[in-house]
Formats: structure tokens, C-alpha cells, sequence
């Protein structure tokens, strides 16, 4: 009976149109940041196979050359020789090609090596705790068992000698964690909801097997489902990782040979630990797809049940990469590091429960379990309470006193029962919601941004501060002398120290004169870190001045404080959905099946003046978010640093010596938050036409996640191209200027960019215009 | 005024839901009668610039207005325009009276007086509307609130802002009670003596009274199109009341079309049944005046 049920749940999931398009472009997205992520254009396999062949042919030959080119490369000027490069076809080096064979053909040795490291190095913990007679406690359980774990890798694993292929490129790839999660969200929120929003649930819930048997059926085809969507979508990254390395080498060969996999604490073969790693990837997927489950059951509403579910995402992204002194190896049980093998099982790990140690798989399958039992009691008990209306109605929850309201009821009824005539008061009226949002959201930055800009009170700091206020201003010859003297002085201080302590151990100087010292030397201490800083800032305006320009000495802590704050996600939040629900607002289904538009669409100001306000009304408010955002930082800012002099010049900051316009900071500090207001507005002009478009609620907020987030992450994941369709980037206009130092003049990047981003709001923009003229509407 | 549909179809993949429409409308009320999918919503999405015809056009013409095509006109038309769509969605958060306002905002009506002069022209046309449709008392409510006939009837209302001289009803009455159901059908031919009134419905008697042409539509297609005595000289003489033991009742169903059972209060045990047939079906019955209800009935059950 139930699995005839989930097979009619799959199938209202699978007929959507929106997820087809969606898991599609999804898996686009997959195989394109694959493709990116793995292909190495060229590189040095060809030479190496030749040594390799080298090594195969004559092993003796090959260690004797091998130790000549060592020789060879020890006796080196390198000021004036190169390297040899006779086997390299005169592009690589010998010598590190030899390396690389070397640590080919010997791996297992150095495998044994690495190993055998580490349990001498445990076996020394054991020893101590042994000694001590304090067995009884988690950490000397824990280097008991590693010591026992790695003693067995280190008698059975044997790695074979022969070069691996396409694993290092599956198993470094991490861009996809995001994009399966979004489309389980999709997927998942599809399962639980659809028949709230079609209406279909109050006849279905009156069946006999309306109620908890569907709540079960939906909530298993939604498990069956995102283990289709991982599985799916790890077939498809092996296939494109393995296609751009050329192919896979042995895969019964053991998984220790991948560097990143060295410590691995099983004794797998590459096979075997593509198993593992699938199977940790459905759990991972599971696990997010129950919790997210739980809570669509419970808030019963798509638009913060995605917003639920990306913070869930992302929270465990940045769980990640927390400080494991402080959170331990608790933290390796997050969503992202499960879901792939390198990061969960890079060595073995195991969590302290009351004194024992506990591997950390048996903890996440504990976790699961519970999960899962949580969620199918939430989504039974929860699916069919509250009736068809339900979801979370504060007005509701909160209800006034019968007496206070029939009192404001009189006052009203009293007062003219007149309206408003202004269309934008309206649609204010309409994301009223929205704007009490922002309301809560800008008492939130305010708290982050006080936090964010603390007044920098450390030694270091101030000493930076009163350089500054003694060398400030344009770079010459003799400021960079002085801070060099200063910088010796201060070394000679801290070098002499410990004959001056000595000397006053053995009574030498006196007690008072050594406190002096002791205090010069402690200043000194400070001194000098600041000192190093300045005299790389010298040097590196030394080699400004020689290129023509004139960088000065500036104090830029606050500055950079400014700059480096990142992208506001919370402005971009209300941003989004302020402008997608614009037009979804009209869009929106009733029970009965038409929508609004069909009511405006017949007014006179009901299609362009209601567009063109609906527009004005986005980006305006988009702006003003966009201008209270800034303003709170600047104030915070003022507050708690001193800004340096606005005058210099941009470059007198080594992070941007290699841009190519010469501003002042002032200037520049003008043209990113132009840039930044341009980014701002874009990302709503693009909301604003995509729920114009789209139309479908679901749709608008996932493409609109796709396409703020996705080329956020796989940019920071290591997908460098991936940063020029990163809507974020402009935001933070900062790392768009220095998108690419080095590589290119940065703003040369950031036009293109822009052009496309330009033409691409634009056309969806001209498009809607043309749609709100007239035509088909529904 | 004139409005005038002329040839339009529209399919929807292979369905025809509509094929070569043509009709010339003037003020007075025309009822657009047909079963479930005979194509009234299309044309009237059509009408309403809601949906694009396949082929066709439509063409206004008034006083101030030479023949033009509405497409052209685009809002000078939707101006003259109210439009109540079959199962209409309205913001559910949004108080009764503040849509009204809001769509008289968007409808612009009487945009060139001054402000104050101009909300309380609204403010007028708003709550005379609203008792018309007996909405008054709840006016503060929020239409989340409202049930099924009262939202029924704030689509009405809204549709009758403006003064429109071309009403597009669709499905009017759907869902009122009786009572309701009199009044707003006498409101509306109350108002309707300068306007263009075009109702789509199945339930004849709404507008078997009122309506000056009725035009019957079948899979698309005009069948009829004439005022309703002369749809109902079609049928003269093929009505019968036949008194029937109740045992008999089935036997005539089988045979003949029977389009109304009613009980014989005076003779218990025996039934009256209103039967459609060409000559009498038993020597019994008696011919009786038809109805456009019988009418419909006879073009529609085969
Ligand atoms: N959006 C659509 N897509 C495909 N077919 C449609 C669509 N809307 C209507 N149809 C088809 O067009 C035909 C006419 O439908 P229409 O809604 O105009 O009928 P109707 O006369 O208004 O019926 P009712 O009395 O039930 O309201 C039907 O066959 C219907 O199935
Ligand atoms: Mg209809």
C-alpha cells in the first residue's frame, strides 16, 4: 500500500516541469565546474611517463641518474645556472621530474614512512599516559586505538608503484555539495508542500490514507529522491573528472596513494573508497533532507523553509572551517565534511562521550537514526494538524484582546472610510512584511557592524599609528632609511637581550637597570613586527617610486577593516526577496486558480504604470537598504579607526600594485560603493524580472539562490572563472577590482564583466516590458 | 457604442475552444450560454486582452471613439472596461474596502479632479457599491475572511468601479445563495440600459428575463445567437406535462427526454413530468409553454 503511494508522490515530484529545467541546469552547472575544476591544459605527465620508463627499463640507471642530477642541483648557483632540463624538453626541470617518479615508484615506502611517524608518535603519547598510571580517560583511548588502527594499515596496505590517474581530480572536487543540497531543497519542499499550494490536500486528507500514510510517503520519496539526485550527480562528476584527467588508473589499487586520502584510517582500495564516499554522500543528503523535511512540516511555508534550508547549508559550510581547538572533532560532524571523504575521513577521528572514545561513524549513525525518527514523528504527527490554512500566521498566534479590538474598530469605523489614490503606497503596503523585515535586519547589521569594527587598541596598532604619524605621507628615500635604522636598532635591542639577562643573572647590572632594559626590550618586541611591516612597505614603495609613481606611507588598518568586511549577505537577502515577490505577489495562485493580474490586467494603469511603479518601487528600496547599509558601516567605522590620508595614492597598498589606474583612496573608495550600489541594483533588477517571468514562486527563489550563490561558492572553492558571474563580487566591489591581479590588468576584468551581467538585466528587463504591453497573461 | 468580434478562434493545442466567433454587441445585456468547456472563459479572456486570439479581431466604437480595434487601443479601451474573471484571486491580506480603493486606483477613475474632490468621488462610488453587493457591513474585513459568495460578490463590486460601459461578467451568480442571487440579477439590469453587459453562465434562469440576446456556444462554436422569445418559438409545442404513476416514472426517462419531476400534491403516488418531445408522448399529456430552460435543455442533452 505505501510503496504504491510513494510511487504517486514521485510521480507529482518528477511531473514537474520546474524540476526537470532545474535539475538540469543544475547538473549543467555540475559538469561545467567539474570540467573547470579538474582539466590541467598542460602539464609535465608526458616527461614523466618517459622517466617513469626510465625507471622500468634500468631501476639502477634511474637511482644513479637520480642522484647525479641531486648532486648537481646542491652544487648550483642559483644566481647565474638553471637547472637542467635535458629529460624536460628543456621546459621542466630534471630534477623535479625525477622527484616526481621517484615519489611514484617509491610511494609505498614513503607511505610506510609517513605512518610509521605517526606511530612513533602515538606510541610516545601512550607511553606517557602509561607512565602516568591515567589510562582511564578519552585521550589515551583515543592514541590506543589510532595506534592500533595504524599499526594494521601500516602491516597491510601496499601500494602498488604505479602513477594515479583521475582520482585526485574526483576526489579534490568539492562544488558540488551546494548544488545537490539545492536541488534536494527544491525537490523536498516539491514533496511536502505541492498539495497545500494546489489545494489538493483537503481532498486528500479526508481519504483513509490521506493523512499519516501520506506523510510517510512523502518524506521516504523525498529520501528516494535526493539519494537519486546524489548518486545522479556523483556518476556525473567521476565521469567529467575522469574524462578531463584522460582516464583512471587501477582502481584496486589502494586509496592511500591520493595525497589528500594518505591518512585515510581504512584499508580501502580506490574503489572501495568511491563506495565510501557515495555512501557518505547519501547520508550527508539524508540527513539534510530529513532535518529540512522537519521543519517544511512544521513552518508549512516554502519561502522560510528555503530560507531555513540554505542556512542549514551554509551553516554547515562554515562549520567546516571553525576552529577545531575550540569545537573539536565535533565539528567534522557538519553536512559538508560527511558529504565527502577527504574532508570526514582524512585521518581517524573519534569525539570524547564521557570518557570514552567514540568513532565519529558511530556517532553519525546514531545522529541519523535519531534524525530520522525525529523527522517521521514531526512530518506524521505534524502533516495533517492545522487544517488546509495553516503555516505560520503571527497575526494569529498574537490576537489582541476582543475588548482593544472592538475598541480601535469604533475609531476606525468612525473615520472616513477613505483610502489611498498613490499606486506606490501600495505596493509598500503589499511587502509590508518584507519591510518590517528590514526594519529587524538593519537593528541586526547594526549589532554585527559594532561587533565588526571594535576600536583596535593592541600595542601593535598604536605603535603602527605613531610611525605613521612620524614618516606619514608620500615615500622618499630617507623615510625608508630611517624606518631601516630604526628597524636594526630594534633587532640589536632584542638580539642582546639574552646577554643582558644573563649579566644581570649573575649580578653584573643591577636590578633597576635591568628593569629599564626590560621594558626597552618588551617595547622593542612590538616594535619590531610593525617595523618588518614597514620596511616591506618601504621596499615596496621604493619599487613603486622606480616605476614613476609616488605611494605614500598611510595608516590603513581602518581601511582595511573597510574593505575587507565582505559581502552583506543580509542586504542581499532583503534585496532578493523584495524583488522577486514583487510580481509574484500578483502571480500567486488563489485557491480557486486565477491570479490577480487577471483583475489588473483589465484597469487602466493596471499593466505599464503598475509595472513601471512595481520597478521604481524595487529599486528604490533597494537603494535606500543599500544606502542605510553603508551609512551604518561608515559611522561604526569613524567611530573606531582614524581613516588615512585620502589624498594618496591607491597604490601605496601592495594589494593593489598591480592594478592598472593610479586613484586616490578617496576616489577609489567612491568608485566601489558606485560599484557596489550598480551590483546592488543589478541583483534587484534581475530579482525583479525573474519573479516578472517566472511567475512561480518556487522557481523565482531557487533560480534567484542559484544564481547569487553557486558562482559564489565554486569561487571560493577554486573555480577562478566562476568569479565573473559572481553577482556578489560586485557587491563587494573590493575583490572585483582585484579580481585578477597578476594575471591582467584587474578592471580590464571587470568591464567584461560587467558587460555581461549589463546586457543580461537588460535583455531580461526588455523582455518583461514588452510582456506587461499586453498578450498572453496566464 | 458598438462592439464587434469578429472571426476569432483560439486553440490550445490540438483543442479548438473556440472557432470563428462573431457577434456585434450594443447596450443591453447578452448572455453567453453554454455547458463546462464550451469556450465563454476563452472569449472572454480574449475580450480582455487576458489571452491572444489565434485569428480575429475586435473593434470598438462610441461616441468619442471611431471604429478601432481594442488591441490598439490598449488603455483607452480597458478604460470603458470592467471585468469580473470566473474564479478571481484578490489579495487575501487586504481589507474589502481598501481593495476597492486600490482597484479604483488602478482603474484611475477620476483622475483629472483634484485630490480631496477626487477621494471623496471614490469614497461615494466605493460605498455605494458595496451596499449594493452587501458588502457594507464587512468593509473592514479582510478578504482572507470573506466566504465563498461574499468574495463572489466584492468581484462584482470591483468590476462595477468606474461606471465601465463594457461589463464582462463571467459566472456572476456562481456560489450565491438565492436571495442574493435576485438582487444582484436585478442590479444589474438596473445599471445596464447604456452599457454593454456580456454574462457568461449555465444557469438560464439568471438571465432568461433580462437578457435582450442570448447566444448559445457548444464546443466553440455559436449554435444561437437571438433574443429569447424567438429561441423559445423553436420549441412551441414540444413541451408536455404528463401526469405518471410514480412506478411509470423510469419507463418515460428511458423513452423520452424528461426535463423537470415534480410531485402531483393532489394525487398522491403520481408525479408530473415535464417532457420534450416532438408529438405528445401518451395521449395524456397536456403541451404546456416552454421555457428557455427547456430550451437549453433540448439543444444541449443529446
Ligand atoms: N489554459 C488552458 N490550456 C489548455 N486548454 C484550455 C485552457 N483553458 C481552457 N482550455 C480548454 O478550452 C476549452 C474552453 O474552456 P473555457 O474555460 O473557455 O470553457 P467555459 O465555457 O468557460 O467552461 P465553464 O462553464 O466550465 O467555465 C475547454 O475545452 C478547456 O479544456
Ligand atoms: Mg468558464
Amino acid at each position: 500500500m505505501i510503496t504504491r503511494l510513494i510511487l504517486y508522490e514521485l510521480r507529482k515530484v518528477f511531473s514537474s516541469s520546474f524540476v526537470k529545467i532545474l535539475a538540469l541546469l543544475l547538473l549543467l552547472v555540475n559538469i561545467v565546474l567539474c570540467a573547470y575544476s579538474s582539466y590541467t591544459p598542460y602539464g609535465p605527465e608526458e616527461y614523466v611517463d618517459r622517466v617513469l620508463q626510465i625507471y622500468y627499463d634500468d631501476p639502477q640507471y634511474f637511482f644513479s641518474e637520480y642522484a647525479r642530477l641531486e648532486n648537481e642541483f646542491e652544487h648550483l648557483d642559483p644566481s647565474s645556472d638553471e637547472p637542467s632540463s635535458a629529460y624536460g624538453g628543456g621546459v621542466y626541470y630534471d630534477i623535479s621530474l625525477f622527484d616526481k617518479v621517484n615519489e611514484i615508484v617509491c610511494a609505498d615506502d614513503i607511505y610506510h614512512d609517513k605512518i610509521d611517524s605517526v606511530i612513533m608518535q602515538v606510541r610516545g603519547i601512550c607511553s606517557n599516559y602509561e607512565k602516568a598510571g591515567r589510562t582511564d580517560n578519552c585521550v589515551y583511548r583515543y592514541n590506543k586505538y589510532v595506534l592500533e588502527r595504524y599499526t594494521y594499515l601500516y602491516e597491510n596496505v601496499k601500494l602498488d608503484g604505479k602513477p594515479v590517474k583521475g582520482w585526485e581530480q574526483y576526489f579534490r572536487y568539492n562544488a558540488d555539495y551546494f548544488i545537490v543540497f539545492i536541488l534536494i531543497t527544491v525537490v523536498s519542499l516539491r514533496a511536502a508542500l505541492s498539495d497545500r499550494t494546489s489545494g489538493f490536500y483537503s481532498i486528500a486528507s479526508t481519504c483513509r490514507n490521506g493523512r499519516a500514510r501520506t506523510a510517510a510517503a512523502k518524506l521516504i520519496s523525498a529520501l528516494l529522491l535526493s539519494a537519486v539526485i546524489v548518486v545522479l550527480f556523483t556518476a556525473v562528476t567521476f565521469t567529467v573528472s575522469g574524462i578531463a584527467a584522460g582516464g583512471y588508473s587501477d582502481f584496486r589499487n589502494a586509496a592511500q596513494s591520493v595525497y589528500s586520502l594518505q591518512l585515510l584510517p581504512l584499508r580501502l582500495s580506490f574503489g572501495g573508497a568511491l563506495a565510501v564516499d557515495l555512501g557518505l554522500k547519501l547520508l550527508s543528503a539524508s540527513l539534510y533532507c530529513m532535518i529540512l523535511f522537519a521543519v517544511i512540516m512544521i513552518l508549512k511555508q516554502s519561502v522560510l523553509s528555503v530560507g531555513v534550508g540554505i542556512g542549514i547549508m551554509f551553516l554547515n559550510y562554515v562549520a567546516a572551517g571553525s576552529n577545531e581547538t575550540a569545537a573539536g572533532q565535533w565539528k567534522f560532524l557538519n553536512l559538508w565534511s560527511v558529504y565527502y571523504i577527504d574532508q570526514y575521513a582524512a585521518r581517524y577521528r573519534a569525539v570524547d562521550i564521557a570518557g570514552q572514545s567514540v568513532g565519529l561513524t558511530a556517532v553519525l549513525i546514531a545522529i541519523v537514526v535519531c534524525v530520522a525518527a525525529a523527522a517521521f514523528i514531526i512530518s506524521l504527527g505534524l502533516y495533517a494538524k492545522n487544517g488546509i490554512f495553516s503555516g505560520i500566521r503571527i497575526s494569529s498566534r498574537f490576537t489582541m484582546p476582543e475588548k482593544l479590538r472592538s475598541m480601535f474598530r469604533a475609531k476606525r469605523r468612525a473615520s472616513k472610510r477613505v483610502g489611498s489614490n498613490s499606486l506606490v503606497l501600495y505596493e509598500i503596503y503589499k511587502q509590508r512584511a518584507v519591510y518590517i523585515a528590514l526594519a529587524a535586519i538593519i537593528v541586526i547589521k547594526v549589532i554585527v557592524t559594532s561587533d565588526y569594527y571594535k576600536p583596535n587598541n593592541t600595542a601593535t596598532d598604536t605603535a603602527l599609528k605613531s610611525y605613521i604619524e612620524k614618516i606619514g605621507g608620500p615615500y622618499s628615500a630617507e623615510k625608508a632609511a630611517y624606518i631601516n635604522e630604526e628597524y636594526e636598532a630594534c633587532l640589536e635591542i632584542v638580539s642582546q637581550f639574552d646577554t643582558i639577562q644573563s649579566d644581570w643573572w649573575y649580578g653584573k647590572i643591577s636590578d633597576e637597570y635591568y628593569n629599564q632594559l626590560f621594558s626597552r626590550y618588551m617595547s622593542a618586541l612590538t616594535d619590531k613586527d610593525v617595523l618588518e611591516y614597514l620596511v616591506n612597505r618601504a621596499e615596496y614603495l621604493g619599487e613603486l617610486e622606480s616605476r614613476g609613481i609616488v605611494g605614500s606611507f598611510i595608516y590603513d588598518t581602518g581601511y582595511y577593516a573597510y574593505m575587507d568586511q565582505g559581502v552583506d549577505w543580509l542586504l542581499l537577502l532583503f534585496v532578493a526577496v523584495l524583488c522577486c515577490r514583487s510580481y509574484l505577489y500578483e502571480h500567486a495562485k488563489t485557491q480557486s486558480g486565477t491570479s490577480m493580474l487577471m483583475v489588473s490586467n483589465v484597469t487602466e494603469l493596471g499593466r505599464k504604470r503598475l509595472f513601471r511603479c512595481k520597478a521604481a518601487v524595487s529599486i528604490m528600496s533597494s537603494a535606500f537598504a543599500w544606502y542605510a547599509f553603508k551609512m551604518i558601516d561608515l559611522f561604526f567605522l569613524m567611530r573606531s579607526y582614524e581613516m588615512p590620508d585620502m589624498t594618496s595614492s591607491l597604490l601605496s597598498m601592495p594589494r593593489y600594485g598591480e592594478t592598472l589606474f593610479d586613484l586616490t583612496i578617496s576616489n577609489y573608495i567612491i568608485v566601489t560603493a558606485v560599484i557596489s550600489l550598480t551590483g546592488t541594483l543589478l541583483l534587484a533588477s534581475i530579482c525583479f524580472c525573474m519573479g516578472y517571468l517566472m511567475r512561480r514562486a518556487l522557481f523565482v527563489y531557487a533560480a534567484a539562490t542559484v544564481v547569487i550563490t553557486v558562482p559564489y561558492f565554486a569561487a571560493s572553492t577554486g573555480v577562478k572563472a566562476a568569479g565573473f558571474f559572481d553577482l556578489t563580487a560586485l557587491y563587494d566591489a573590493d575583490r572585483l577590482y582585484r579580481l585578477s591581479p597578476g594575471a591582467a590588468p584587474a578592471p580590464v576584468y571587470g568591464i567584461c564583466f560587467w558587460a555581461v551581467i549589463l546586457f543580461a538585466a537588460a535583455a531580461a528587463i526588455i523582455l518583461s516590458m514588452r510582456r506587461a504591453e499586453g498578450g498572453e497573461l496566464i | 457604442m458598438k462592439l464587434h468580434i469578429n472571426s476569432i478562434s483560439k486553440s490550445y493545442g490540438a483543442n479548438r475552444a473556440l472557432s470563428d466567433f462573431t457577434a456585434d454587441f450594443e447596450p443591453g445585456i447578452y448572455a453567453l450560454l453554454g455547458p463546462n468547456g464550451s469556450g465563454k472563459t476563452t472569449l472572454m479572456n480574449i475580450i480582455t486582452d487576458n489571452l491572444k486570439a489565434d485569428s480575429g479581431t475586435i473593434t470598438f466604437e462610441d461616441a468619442d471613439v471611431p471604429v478601432e480595434d481594442v488591441l490598439k487601443m490598449r488603455e483607452r479601451f480597458r478604460k470603458k472596461l470592467g471585468y469580473m474573471p470566473q474564479y478571481p484571486g484578490m489579495y487575501a491580506s487586504f481589507t474589502v474596502n481598501r481593495f476597492m480603493w486600490y482597484i479604483a486606483t488602478l482603474k484611475n477613475i477620476a483622475s483629472d479632479l483634484p485630490g480631496k474632490k477626487r477621494r471623496a468621488y471614490i469614497a461615494e462610488q466605493v460605498e455605494s457599491l458595496l451596499e449594493a453587493v452587501e458588502l457594507d457591513d464587512v468593509y473592514d474585513r479582510r478578504i482572507g475572511a470573506l466566504s465563498g459568495g461574499m468574495k463572489q460578490r466584492l468581484a462584482l463590486a470591483q468590476a462595477l468601479l468606474g461606471d465601465p460601459s463594457v461589463l464582462i461578467l463571467d459566472e456572476p451568480t456562481a456560489g450565491l445563495d438565492p436571495k442574493q442571487r435576485i438582487a444582484i440579477r436585478n442590479y444589474i439590469s438596473k445599471i445596464a440600459f447604456d452599457k454593454i453587459v456580456i454574462i457568461a453562465t449555465h444557469v438560464v434562469s439568471d438571465i432568461e428575463f433580462i437578457a435582450r440576446d442570448i447566444i448559445m456556444l457548444k464546443k466553440g462554436v455559436i449554435i444561437d445567437n437571438a433574443p429569447p422569445h424567438e429561441l423559445l418559438k423553436k420549441i412551441e409545442g414540444k413541451v408536455w406535462s404528463l401526469p405518471t404513476p410514480e412506478s411509470e416514472v423510469a419507463d418515460i426517462q428511458s423513452g423520452y427526454r424528461v426535463t423537470n419531476i415534480a410531485r402531483d400534491e393532489t394525487r398522491p403516488g403520481v408525479a408530473m413530468l415535464r417532457v420534450l418531445s416532438d408529438t405528445a408522448p401518451r395521449p395524456e399529456a397536456v403541451p404546456v409553454t416552454p421555457t428557455l430552460e427547456d430550451y437549453y435543455l433540448y439543444l444541449f442533452e443529446e
